[in-house]
Protein backbone atom coordinates (compact mmCIF):
# COMPACT_ATOMS: atom_id res chain seq x y z
CA UNK A 1 0.00 0.00 0.00
CA UNK A 2 1.45 3.35 -0.92
CA UNK A 3 1.83 5.35 2.37
CA UNK A 4 1.00 9.18 1.18
CA UNK A 5 1.23 12.28 3.91
CA UNK A 6 -2.56 12.01 4.08
CA UNK A 7 -2.85 8.25 5.59
CA UNK A 8 0.05 7.34 7.15
CA UNK A 9 0.94 7.23 10.63
CA UNK A 10 4.12 7.55 12.11
CA UNK A 11 5.63 4.10 13.37
CA UNK A 12 5.47 5.05 17.37
CA UNK A 13 1.90 6.65 17.12
CA UNK A 14 0.85 3.39 14.95
CA UNK A 15 2.18 1.53 17.70
CA UNK A 16 -0.14 3.62 20.67
CA UNK A 17 -2.97 3.32 17.86
CA UNK A 18 -2.35 -0.30 17.86
CA UNK A 19 -2.36 -1.03 21.58
CA UNK A 20 -5.52 1.59 21.86
CA UNK A 21 -7.72 -0.63 19.13
CA UNK A 22 -6.70 -3.90 20.92
CA UNK A 23 -7.90 -1.91 24.16
CA UNK A 24 -11.25 -0.90 22.23
CA UNK A 25 -11.98 -4.67 21.05
CA UNK A 26 -10.94 -6.32 24.58
CA UNK A 27 -13.40 -3.67 26.58
CA UNK A 28 -16.81 -4.45 27.17
CA UNK A 29 -18.44 -2.57 24.42
CA UNK A 30 -16.90 -5.20 21.89
CA UNK A 31 -18.70 -8.55 21.18
CA UNK A 32 -17.22 -11.42 21.88
CA UNK A 33 -17.30 -12.64 17.87
CA UNK A 34 -16.28 -9.36 17.03
CA UNK A 35 -13.42 -9.01 14.13
CA UNK A 36 -11.80 -6.13 13.42
CA UNK A 37 -11.64 -4.61 10.00
CA UNK A 38 -8.38 -3.21 8.79
CA UNK A 39 -8.61 -1.24 5.64
CA UNK A 40 -10.40 1.60 3.67
CA UNK A 41 -14.03 2.48 4.33
CA UNK A 42 -15.04 3.80 0.61
CA UNK A 43 -17.25 6.46 0.72
CA UNK A 44 -20.21 5.92 -1.97
CA UNK A 45 -21.24 9.29 -2.94
CA UNK A 46 -24.62 10.99 -1.52
CA UNK A 47 -27.44 11.52 -4.10
CA UNK A 48 -30.18 13.20 -4.79
CA UNK A 49 -33.17 11.22 -5.57
CA UNK A 50 -36.92 11.36 -6.36
CA UNK A 51 -37.68 10.80 -2.93
CA UNK A 52 -34.83 12.69 -0.91
CA UNK A 53 -31.38 11.68 -0.62
CA UNK A 54 -28.95 8.40 -0.50
CA UNK A 55 -25.43 7.22 0.62
CA UNK A 56 -23.42 9.33 2.28
CA UNK A 57 -24.18 12.98 3.98
CA UNK A 58 -24.65 14.80 6.81
CA UNK A 59 -27.33 16.90 9.10
CA UNK A 60 -26.34 18.89 11.45
CA UNK A 61 -29.11 19.90 14.24
CA UNK A 62 -29.49 23.14 16.02
CA UNK A 63 -29.20 22.85 20.12
CA UNK A 64 -32.46 21.56 21.82
CA UNK A 65 -33.30 19.36 18.70
CA UNK A 66 -35.29 21.86 17.49
CA UNK A 67 -34.42 21.78 13.74
CA UNK A 68 -31.53 20.70 11.02
CA UNK A 69 -29.47 23.47 9.94
CA UNK A 70 -29.90 24.68 6.13
CA UNK A 71 -26.91 24.20 4.22
CA UNK A 72 -27.62 26.36 1.28
CA UNK A 73 -25.03 25.22 -0.76
CA UNK A 74 -26.62 21.71 -0.68
CA UNK A 75 -27.77 20.34 -3.93
CA UNK A 76 -30.86 18.43 -2.43
CA UNK A 77 -34.58 19.82 -2.29
CA UNK A 78 -34.39 19.30 1.72
CA UNK A 79 -31.26 21.96 2.37
CA UNK A 80 -30.93 20.12 5.76
CA UNK A 81 -28.97 17.49 3.96
CA UNK A 82 -25.29 17.79 2.76
CA UNK A 83 -24.21 15.23 0.58
CA UNK A 84 -20.63 13.52 0.57
CA UNK A 85 -18.11 12.52 -1.90
CA UNK A 86 -15.20 10.95 -1.16
CA UNK A 87 -11.90 12.33 -0.81
CA UNK A 88 -8.30 11.37 -1.83
CA UNK A 89 -7.86 8.60 0.24
CA UNK A 90 -11.33 7.32 -0.85
CA UNK A 91 -12.71 7.65 2.69
CA UNK A 92 -12.37 6.95 6.52
CA UNK A 93 -9.38 4.25 6.92
CA UNK A 94 -9.31 2.31 10.27
CA UNK A 95 -6.09 2.14 12.45
CA UNK A 96 -5.03 4.85 11.20
CA UNK A 97 -4.96 9.07 11.20
CA UNK A 98 -5.89 11.10 8.58
CA UNK A 99 -4.80 15.05 8.56
CA UNK A 100 -4.39 17.63 6.23
CA UNK A 101 -0.83 17.87 4.83
CA UNK A 102 0.00 20.95 4.99
CA UNK A 103 -2.31 24.21 6.02
CA UNK A 104 -5.16 22.93 7.32
CA UNK A 105 -7.63 25.77 5.70
CA UNK A 106 -7.40 28.51 2.67
CA UNK A 107 -7.44 31.97 3.93
CA UNK A 108 -11.14 32.45 3.38
CA UNK A 109 -11.48 29.33 5.81
CA UNK A 110 -12.20 26.66 3.54
CA UNK A 111 -11.28 23.35 4.83
CA UNK A 112 -8.08 21.26 3.08
CA UNK A 113 -8.60 18.44 4.74
CA UNK A 114 -9.48 16.24 1.40
CA UNK A 115 -8.49 12.65 2.87
CA UNK A 116 -11.88 11.52 3.39
CA UNK A 117 -14.04 13.56 2.22
CA UNK A 118 -13.87 15.96 -0.65
CA UNK A 119 -14.80 19.08 1.14
CA UNK A 120 -18.13 20.21 0.72
CA UNK A 121 -19.85 23.78 0.48
CA UNK A 122 -21.65 24.30 3.94
CA UNK A 123 -22.98 27.72 4.37
CA UNK A 124 -20.62 28.96 1.36
CA UNK A 125 -17.23 27.91 3.54
CA UNK A 126 -16.39 24.62 2.47
CA UNK A 127 -15.66 22.12 5.60
CA UNK A 128 -13.29 18.81 5.36
CA UNK A 129 -13.35 16.14 7.48
CA UNK A 130 -10.14 14.66 9.32
CA UNK A 131 -9.33 11.95 12.15
CA UNK A 132 -6.94 13.57 14.97
CA UNK A 133 -5.05 11.92 17.42
CA UNK A 134 -5.06 15.03 19.59
CA UNK A 135 -8.76 16.46 20.40
CA UNK A 136 -8.14 20.64 18.99
CA UNK A 137 -10.73 21.77 21.25
CA UNK A 138 -10.71 19.77 24.62
CA UNK A 139 -6.90 18.79 24.06
CA UNK A 140 -7.49 15.00 24.79
CA UNK A 141 -5.96 12.25 22.80
CA UNK A 142 -8.19 9.84 20.20
CA UNK A 143 -7.74 6.44 19.79
CA UNK A 144 -7.16 5.96 16.02
CA UNK A 145 -10.24 5.11 14.02
CA UNK A 146 -11.84 1.17 15.25
CA UNK A 147 -14.23 -0.64 13.54
CA UNK A 148 -15.08 -3.89 14.17
CA UNK A 149 -17.47 -6.32 12.32
CA UNK A 150 -19.91 -9.05 14.37
CA UNK A 151 -21.77 -11.20 11.57
CA UNK A 152 -23.26 -8.33 9.42
CA UNK A 153 -23.11 -5.65 12.32
CA UNK A 154 -20.45 -2.76 12.70
CA UNK A 155 -19.59 -1.24 15.33
CA UNK A 156 -16.83 1.29 15.58
CA UNK A 157 -14.56 3.85 17.63
CA UNK A 158 -14.52 7.05 15.88
CA UNK A 159 -13.77 9.62 18.69
CA UNK A 160 -10.96 11.68 16.59
CA UNK A 161 -13.69 12.14 13.64
CA UNK A 162 -13.08 16.11 13.28
CA UNK A 163 -14.50 19.02 10.93
CA UNK A 164 -12.79 21.63 10.19
CA UNK A 165 -14.38 24.56 8.53
CA UNK A 166 -13.67 28.32 8.69
CA UNK A 167 -10.69 28.22 10.42
CA UNK A 168 -11.93 26.25 13.56
CA UNK A 169 -12.09 23.04 14.32
CA UNK A 170 -15.16 20.82 15.30
CA UNK A 171 -15.08 16.80 16.76
CA UNK A 172 -17.27 15.07 15.33
CA UNK A 173 -16.58 11.55 16.63
CA UNK A 174 -18.41 9.22 18.61
CA UNK A 175 -17.64 8.19 21.38
CA UNK A 176 -16.32 11.79 22.16
CA UNK A 177 -12.47 12.38 22.65
CA UNK A 178 -11.36 11.01 26.02
CA UNK A 179 -14.25 8.07 26.34
CA UNK A 180 -14.20 4.82 25.01
CA UNK A 181 -16.68 2.68 23.63
CA UNK A 182 -17.54 1.53 19.99
CA UNK A 183 -20.42 3.75 19.38
CA UNK A 184 -20.74 4.13 15.69
CA UNK A 185 -23.12 1.52 14.54
CA UNK A 186 -23.61 0.13 10.40
CA UNK A 187 -24.12 -2.88 8.58
CA UNK A 188 -21.73 -5.18 6.76
CA UNK A 189 -22.46 -7.38 3.64
CA UNK A 190 -19.37 -9.51 3.84
CA UNK A 191 -20.23 -11.24 0.22
CA UNK A 192 -20.11 -7.63 -1.76
CA UNK A 193 -18.25 -5.90 1.22
CA UNK A 194 -21.40 -3.26 0.84
CA UNK A 195 -21.25 -1.07 4.61
CA UNK A 196 -23.18 1.70 5.78
CA UNK A 197 -21.84 3.46 9.34
CA UNK A 198 -23.80 5.60 11.40
CA UNK A 199 -23.47 7.64 14.16
CA UNK A 200 -24.51 10.99 15.74
CA UNK A 201 -22.21 13.57 17.83
CA UNK A 202 -22.57 16.76 20.03
CA UNK A 203 -20.10 19.64 19.35
CA UNK A 204 -19.00 21.02 22.50
CA UNK A 205 -17.77 24.37 22.63
CA UNK A 206 -17.07 27.33 20.29
CA UNK A 207 -19.66 28.87 17.80
CA UNK A 208 -21.72 25.26 16.94
CA UNK A 209 -21.74 24.35 20.56
CA UNK A 210 -24.55 21.93 21.27
CA UNK A 211 -25.65 21.57 17.70
CA UNK A 212 -25.53 17.51 16.42
CA UNK A 213 -23.94 16.47 13.34
CA UNK A 214 -25.68 13.10 12.33
CA UNK A 215 -23.10 11.16 9.47
CA UNK A 216 -24.42 8.41 7.18
CA UNK A 217 -21.31 7.01 5.29
CA UNK A 218 -22.19 4.07 3.18
CA UNK A 219 -20.03 2.41 0.34
CA UNK A 220 -17.80 -0.77 0.25
CA UNK A 221 -15.12 -1.41 1.90
CA UNK A 222 -11.50 -2.34 0.90
CA UNK A 223 -9.26 -4.62 3.12
CA UNK A 224 -5.86 -3.55 3.33
CA UNK B 1 -11.05 29.04 73.60
CA UNK B 2 -12.73 30.43 76.47
CA UNK B 3 -9.38 31.48 78.06
CA UNK B 4 -8.77 33.07 74.41
CA UNK B 5 -11.70 35.41 74.80
CA UNK B 6 -11.38 35.94 78.39
CA UNK B 7 -11.18 39.56 78.97
CA UNK B 8 -7.79 40.73 80.63
CA UNK B 9 -9.79 42.58 83.03
CA UNK B 10 -12.03 39.52 84.46
CA UNK B 11 -8.75 37.46 84.62
CA UNK B 12 -7.01 36.89 87.97
CA UNK B 13 -4.56 39.96 89.02
CA UNK B 14 -1.25 39.17 87.37
CA UNK B 15 1.76 38.09 89.64
CA UNK B 16 3.85 41.14 89.98
CA UNK B 17 6.27 41.35 87.09
CA UNK B 18 4.68 39.16 84.86
CA UNK B 19 3.08 40.79 81.78
CA UNK B 20 -0.94 40.51 80.99
CA UNK B 21 -1.46 39.32 77.24
CA UNK B 22 -4.34 41.05 75.71
CA UNK B 23 -6.35 37.94 74.91
CA UNK B 24 -9.42 40.02 73.50
CA UNK B 25 -7.13 41.90 71.09
CA UNK B 26 -5.44 38.51 69.89
CA UNK B 27 -8.55 36.29 69.49
CA UNK B 28 -10.21 38.98 67.53
CA UNK B 29 -7.11 39.22 64.93
CA UNK B 30 -7.38 35.42 64.98
CA UNK B 31 -11.24 35.81 64.06
CA UNK B 32 -10.44 38.55 61.34
CA UNK B 33 -7.56 36.42 59.89
CA UNK B 34 -9.84 33.26 59.84
CA UNK B 35 -12.39 35.21 58.32
CA UNK B 36 -10.21 36.30 55.51
CA UNK B 37 -8.89 32.43 54.65
CA UNK B 38 -12.62 31.53 54.77
CA UNK B 39 -14.09 33.99 52.83
CA UNK B 40 -12.79 32.60 49.36
CA UNK B 41 -13.55 29.05 50.67
CA UNK B 42 -17.14 30.58 51.73
CA UNK B 43 -17.68 31.93 47.74
CA UNK B 44 -15.93 29.17 46.13
CA UNK B 45 -13.51 31.87 45.41
CA UNK B 46 -10.64 28.98 44.05
CA UNK B 47 -13.04 27.54 41.69
CA UNK B 48 -15.21 30.63 40.56
CA UNK B 49 -12.14 33.10 40.24
CA UNK B 50 -10.16 31.05 37.79
CA UNK B 51 -13.65 31.11 35.61
CA UNK B 52 -13.75 34.57 35.55
CA UNK B 53 -9.82 34.82 34.72
CA UNK B 54 -10.95 32.61 31.17
CA UNK B 55 -14.12 34.95 30.82
CA UNK B 56 -11.87 38.02 30.53
CA UNK B 57 -9.32 35.99 28.19
CA UNK B 58 -12.21 35.37 26.10
CA UNK B 59 -13.57 38.40 25.80
CA UNK B 60 -10.42 40.30 25.38
CA UNK B 61 -10.40 39.59 21.51
CA UNK B 62 -14.35 41.22 20.95
CA UNK B 63 -14.00 44.32 23.84
CA UNK B 64 -12.37 46.80 21.38
CA UNK B 65 -14.32 49.88 19.72
CA UNK B 66 -12.31 48.68 16.63
CA UNK B 67 -13.57 44.72 16.81
CA UNK B 68 -17.54 46.28 17.37
CA UNK B 69 -17.19 49.19 14.76
CA UNK B 70 -16.16 45.29 12.31
CA UNK B 71 -19.15 43.62 13.62
CA UNK B 72 -21.37 47.16 13.51
CA UNK B 73 -20.21 47.28 9.43
CA UNK B 74 -21.10 43.94 8.75
CA UNK B 75 -24.94 44.49 10.74
CA UNK B 76 -25.18 47.39 8.09
CA UNK B 77 -23.83 45.21 5.39
CA UNK B 78 -26.05 42.66 5.78
CA UNK B 79 -28.73 45.08 6.47
CA UNK B 80 -28.09 47.50 3.00
CA UNK B 81 -27.80 44.12 0.89
CA UNK B 82 -31.00 42.68 2.35
CA UNK B 83 -32.72 46.01 1.27
CA UNK B 84 -31.48 46.10 -2.19
CA UNK B 85 -32.27 42.23 -2.52
CA UNK B 86 -35.83 43.05 -1.71
CA UNK B 87 -36.25 45.78 -3.47
CA UNK B 88 -34.26 47.07 -6.74
CA UNK B 89 -33.07 43.21 -7.26
CA UNK B 90 -36.62 42.09 -6.46
CA UNK B 91 -38.06 44.92 -8.99
CA UNK B 92 -35.85 43.62 -11.88
CA UNK B 93 -37.46 40.41 -11.20
CA UNK B 94 -40.63 40.81 -11.50
CA UNK B 95 -40.89 42.24 -7.78
CA UNK B 96 -41.07 40.96 -4.30
CA UNK B 97 -44.06 38.54 -4.67
CA UNK B 98 -41.88 37.40 -8.32
CA UNK B 99 -38.59 36.92 -5.72
CA UNK B 100 -40.56 35.63 -2.97
CA UNK B 101 -41.75 32.56 -5.28
CA UNK B 102 -38.57 32.37 -7.03
CA UNK B 103 -36.53 31.69 -3.49
CA UNK B 104 -38.84 30.55 -0.44
CA UNK B 105 -35.57 30.94 1.16
CA UNK B 106 -35.01 34.26 1.01
CA UNK B 107 -38.47 35.41 1.30
CA UNK B 108 -38.48 33.65 4.96
CA UNK B 109 -35.34 35.29 5.63
CA UNK B 110 -36.28 38.95 4.81
CA UNK B 111 -39.19 38.49 7.28
CA UNK B 112 -36.91 37.57 10.20
CA UNK B 113 -34.23 39.96 9.44
CA UNK B 114 -35.21 43.24 10.61
CA UNK B 115 -35.87 41.22 13.81
CA UNK B 116 -32.43 39.60 13.69
CA UNK B 117 -30.81 43.07 12.86
CA UNK B 118 -32.78 45.06 15.93
CA UNK B 119 -31.63 42.11 18.52
CA UNK B 120 -27.71 42.40 17.24
CA UNK B 121 -27.71 46.17 17.12
CA UNK B 122 -28.63 46.31 20.31
CA UNK B 123 -26.48 43.24 21.48
CA UNK B 124 -23.80 45.45 19.97
CA UNK B 125 -24.45 48.05 21.35
CA UNK B 126 -24.57 47.08 25.20
CA UNK B 127 -21.00 45.66 24.45
CA UNK B 128 -20.06 48.20 23.60
CA UNK B 129 -21.49 50.75 25.85
CA UNK B 130 -19.40 48.00 28.30
CA UNK B 131 -16.17 48.51 26.63
CA UNK B 132 -14.82 50.86 29.26
CA UNK B 133 -16.21 48.86 31.89
CA UNK B 134 -14.60 45.57 30.87
CA UNK B 135 -11.18 47.39 30.28
CA UNK B 136 -11.27 48.69 34.10
CA UNK B 137 -11.85 44.81 35.07
CA UNK B 138 -9.34 43.38 33.10
CA UNK B 139 -6.92 45.71 34.72
CA UNK B 140 -7.36 44.79 37.71
CA UNK B 141 -4.87 41.73 38.63
CA UNK B 142 -5.44 38.36 37.35
CA UNK B 143 -9.16 37.04 38.72
CA UNK B 144 -7.28 33.81 39.42
CA UNK B 145 -5.18 35.72 42.18
CA UNK B 146 -8.25 37.07 44.03
CA UNK B 147 -8.66 34.29 46.87
CA UNK B 148 -5.33 34.05 47.66
CA UNK B 149 -5.39 38.63 47.95
CA UNK B 150 -7.95 37.08 50.99
CA UNK B 151 -6.04 34.17 51.89
CA UNK B 152 -2.67 36.10 52.36
CA UNK B 153 -3.41 38.54 54.79
CA UNK B 154 -5.39 36.18 56.54
CA UNK B 155 -3.17 33.57 57.09
CA UNK B 156 -0.61 36.27 58.34
CA UNK B 157 -3.20 37.56 60.79
CA UNK B 158 -3.48 34.19 62.33
CA UNK B 159 0.28 33.08 62.53
CA UNK B 160 0.67 36.94 64.46
CA UNK B 161 -2.29 35.83 66.52
CA UNK B 162 -0.55 32.64 67.39
CA UNK B 163 2.72 34.15 68.29
CA UNK B 164 1.00 36.27 70.18
CA UNK B 165 -0.69 33.34 72.10
CA UNK B 166 3.33 31.69 72.03
CA UNK B 167 6.09 33.39 73.37
CA UNK B 168 6.46 36.44 71.39
CA UNK B 169 5.45 39.52 73.34
CA UNK B 170 1.56 41.18 71.38
CA UNK B 171 3.95 44.78 71.67
CA UNK B 172 5.62 44.04 68.74
CA UNK B 173 3.14 41.74 66.61
CA UNK B 174 0.70 44.23 67.11
CA UNK B 175 3.03 46.32 64.32
CA UNK B 176 2.66 43.49 62.27
CA UNK B 177 -0.97 43.24 62.31
CA UNK B 178 -1.27 47.34 61.68
CA UNK B 179 0.82 46.21 58.47
CA UNK B 180 -1.44 43.83 57.18
CA UNK B 181 -4.51 46.00 57.64
CA UNK B 182 -2.48 48.71 56.25
CA UNK B 183 -2.09 46.56 53.10
CA UNK B 184 -5.62 46.00 53.37
CA UNK B 185 -6.69 48.64 52.54
CA UNK B 186 -3.59 49.70 50.60
CA UNK B 187 -3.89 46.86 47.58
CA UNK B 188 -7.11 47.76 46.82
CA UNK B 189 -5.94 51.78 46.73
CA UNK B 190 -3.01 50.26 44.42
CA UNK B 191 -5.34 48.52 42.27
CA UNK B 192 -7.99 51.28 42.10
CA UNK B 193 -10.52 48.33 42.90
CA UNK B 194 -12.82 51.68 44.20
CA UNK B 195 -13.00 52.88 40.87
CA UNK B 196 -12.71 49.73 38.55
CA UNK B 197 -14.44 47.02 40.67
CA UNK B 198 -17.98 49.27 40.02
CA UNK B 199 -17.36 49.37 36.46
CA UNK B 200 -16.84 45.36 36.60
CA UNK B 201 -20.38 45.05 38.39
CA UNK B 202 -21.97 47.22 35.81
CA UNK B 203 -20.79 45.10 33.00
CA UNK B 204 -21.91 41.73 34.68
CA UNK B 205 -25.11 43.32 35.13
CA UNK B 206 -25.38 44.52 31.45
CA UNK B 207 -24.42 41.01 30.29
CA UNK B 208 -27.23 39.38 32.46
CA UNK B 209 -29.37 39.08 29.18
CA UNK B 210 -26.11 38.64 26.59
CA UNK B 211 -24.44 35.57 28.46
CA UNK B 212 -27.08 32.65 28.85
CA UNK B 213 -27.59 30.32 27.18
CA UNK B 214 -30.84 30.55 25.20
CA UNK B 215 -29.22 34.12 24.19
CA UNK B 216 -26.09 31.86 22.89
CA UNK B 217 -28.86 29.25 21.27
CA UNK B 218 -30.92 32.47 19.96
CA UNK B 219 -27.32 34.09 18.23
CA UNK B 220 -26.94 30.83 16.90
CA UNK B 221 -29.94 30.12 15.41
CA UNK B 222 -29.69 33.96 14.14
CA UNK B 223 -26.44 32.87 11.91
CA UNK B 224 -28.33 29.60 10.70
CA UNK B 225 -31.07 32.01 8.83
CA UNK B 226 -28.58 34.77 7.70
CA UNK B 227 -26.59 32.08 6.22
CA UNK B 228 -29.74 30.58 4.12
CA UNK B 229 -29.85 34.70 3.42
CA UNK B 230 -26.75 35.05 2.07
CA UNK B 231 -27.11 31.54 0.34
CA UNK B 232 -30.57 32.68 -1.09
CA UNK B 233 -28.63 36.06 -2.56
CA UNK B 234 -25.36 33.99 -3.83
CA UNK B 235 -27.04 30.99 -5.16
CA UNK B 236 -30.74 32.24 -6.24
CA UNK B 237 -31.32 35.92 -6.68
CA UNK B 238 -27.62 36.48 -8.20
CA UNK B 239 -28.05 33.46 -10.70
CA UNK B 240 -31.66 34.81 -11.76
CA UNK B 241 -30.39 38.00 -12.57
CA UNK B 242 -27.51 36.34 -14.76
CA UNK B 243 -30.49 35.10 -16.47
CA UNK B 244 -31.76 37.77 -17.25
CA UNK B 245 -28.97 38.87 -19.07
CA UNK B 246 -27.11 40.69 -16.48
CA UNK B 247 -23.33 40.47 -16.39
CA UNK B 248 -21.08 39.74 -13.42
CA UNK B 249 -19.87 43.23 -13.76
CA UNK B 250 -23.23 44.65 -14.25
CA UNK B 251 -24.96 43.09 -11.49
CA UNK B 252 -21.89 44.20 -9.00
CA UNK B 253 -22.51 47.97 -10.48
CA UNK B 254 -26.10 47.81 -10.09
CA UNK B 255 -26.53 45.89 -7.27
CA UNK B 256 -22.97 46.80 -4.55
CA UNK B 257 -25.06 46.06 -1.48
CA UNK B 258 -26.33 42.61 -2.25
CA UNK B 259 -22.76 41.83 -4.07
CA UNK B 260 -21.29 43.10 -1.15
CA UNK B 261 -23.02 40.34 1.12
CA UNK B 262 -21.46 37.53 -1.15
CA UNK B 263 -18.12 38.42 -1.48
CA UNK B 264 -17.68 39.43 2.28
CA UNK B 265 -19.64 36.26 3.25
CA UNK B 266 -16.31 34.61 4.42
CA UNK B 267 -15.24 37.81 6.47
CA UNK B 268 -18.14 37.95 7.91
CA UNK B 269 -18.32 34.44 8.82
CA UNK B 270 -14.48 34.80 10.20
CA UNK B 271 -15.87 37.22 12.29
CA UNK B 272 -18.76 36.10 13.39
CA UNK B 273 -18.47 32.60 14.54
CA UNK B 274 -15.66 33.21 16.60
CA UNK B 275 -18.08 35.77 18.55
CA UNK B 276 -20.35 33.45 19.21
CA UNK B 277 -18.12 30.58 19.95
CA UNK B 278 -16.55 33.40 22.85
CA UNK B 279 -20.51 33.59 23.88
CA UNK B 280 -21.23 30.22 24.16
CA UNK B 281 -17.74 29.64 25.59
CA UNK B 282 -18.02 31.75 28.36
CA UNK B 283 -21.76 31.46 29.83
CA UNK B 284 -20.47 29.24 32.81
CA UNK B 285 -17.45 31.40 33.47
CA UNK B 286 -20.09 34.28 33.47
CA UNK B 287 -22.34 32.10 35.96
CA UNK B 288 -19.27 31.59 37.97
CA UNK B 289 -18.44 35.11 37.99
CA UNK B 290 -21.87 36.80 38.46
CA UNK B 291 -22.12 34.15 41.98
CA UNK B 292 -19.24 35.79 43.65
CA UNK B 293 -20.00 38.60 45.45
CA UNK B 294 -20.73 41.97 43.70
CA UNK B 295 -17.64 43.61 42.54
CA UNK B 296 -19.31 46.66 44.03
CA UNK B 297 -18.21 45.23 47.73
CA UNK B 298 -14.76 43.74 46.68
CA UNK B 299 -12.90 46.67 48.01
CA UNK B 300 -14.54 47.33 50.53
CA UNK B 301 -14.51 43.44 52.30
CA UNK B 302 -10.86 44.70 52.91
CA UNK B 303 -10.92 47.87 53.82
CA UNK B 304 -14.19 46.26 56.32
CA UNK B 305 -11.12 43.23 57.53
CA UNK B 306 -8.66 46.02 57.31
CA UNK B 307 -10.80 48.42 59.64
CA UNK B 308 -11.16 45.94 61.93
CA UNK B 309 -7.75 44.64 62.94
CA UNK B 310 -6.45 48.44 63.35
CA UNK B 311 -9.70 48.91 65.61
CA UNK B 312 -8.74 46.19 67.30
CA UNK B 313 -5.08 47.21 68.28
CA UNK B 314 -6.10 50.89 68.59
CA UNK B 315 -9.09 49.98 70.84
CA UNK B 316 -6.86 47.87 72.76
CA UNK B 317 -4.35 50.00 73.42
CA UNK B 318 -6.38 52.92 74.51
CA UNK B 319 -8.41 50.47 77.28
CA UNK B 320 -4.85 49.48 78.50
CA UNK B 321 -4.02 53.17 78.57
CA UNK B 322 -6.89 53.93 80.72
CA UNK B 323 -7.08 50.64 82.68
CA UNK B 324 -6.53 51.25 86.56
CA UNK B 325 -5.17 47.89 87.00
CA UNK B 326 -2.94 47.75 84.58
CA UNK B 327 -2.12 51.64 84.57
CA UNK B 328 -1.11 51.83 80.86
CA UNK B 329 1.08 48.88 81.17
CA UNK B 330 2.44 47.41 78.00
CA UNK B 331 1.25 44.25 76.98
CA UNK B 332 3.87 40.99 76.80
Amino acid sequence: MTCTPMTCTPPRLAGLAALGAAALLAGPAAPADAARMHGTFQIEPGRVTASGVSGSHFRLRFPGGRAFFRNSDSPARDKTYTLIRPGTAGGLVSDRYQRPAGRPFDRDGNSRAAAIIRPIPFAGIRFGLMTLAVDPQSRRRNSVPAIVRSGQRLRGHLAGVTAGWNGTYFNQGTPKPGASGLRAIGSYDPRTRRFVLRWSSRVQGGAFNNFVGFWTLTGRFVPR
Amino acid sequence: MENLTESPAAAPAAPAGRRERPWREIAAVLVVGLALVAAPLAFSMFERAPKGAAMIDGFAPYMTDERLATYERHVADLDAGIRQSETAIAALLGGPGAVDARSPAFAAFRATWPAIRDDMTAMLATIRANVPNYEAVAALPDFALFPWFFVAPGVLLVLLALAAAGPATWRRLRWGVVAVGVGLVAAPLAFSMFERAPKGAQMIAAFQTIETHAKVEQIQGYFGEIAVGQGAIRLELVPALERRGLTPREIEQRFPAAVAIVERWPSILGDLTPLIGAMSDNVDNYDAVRALPSFRLLPWLFVAASALVVLVVAGGRRRRASDPLTGGAAPA
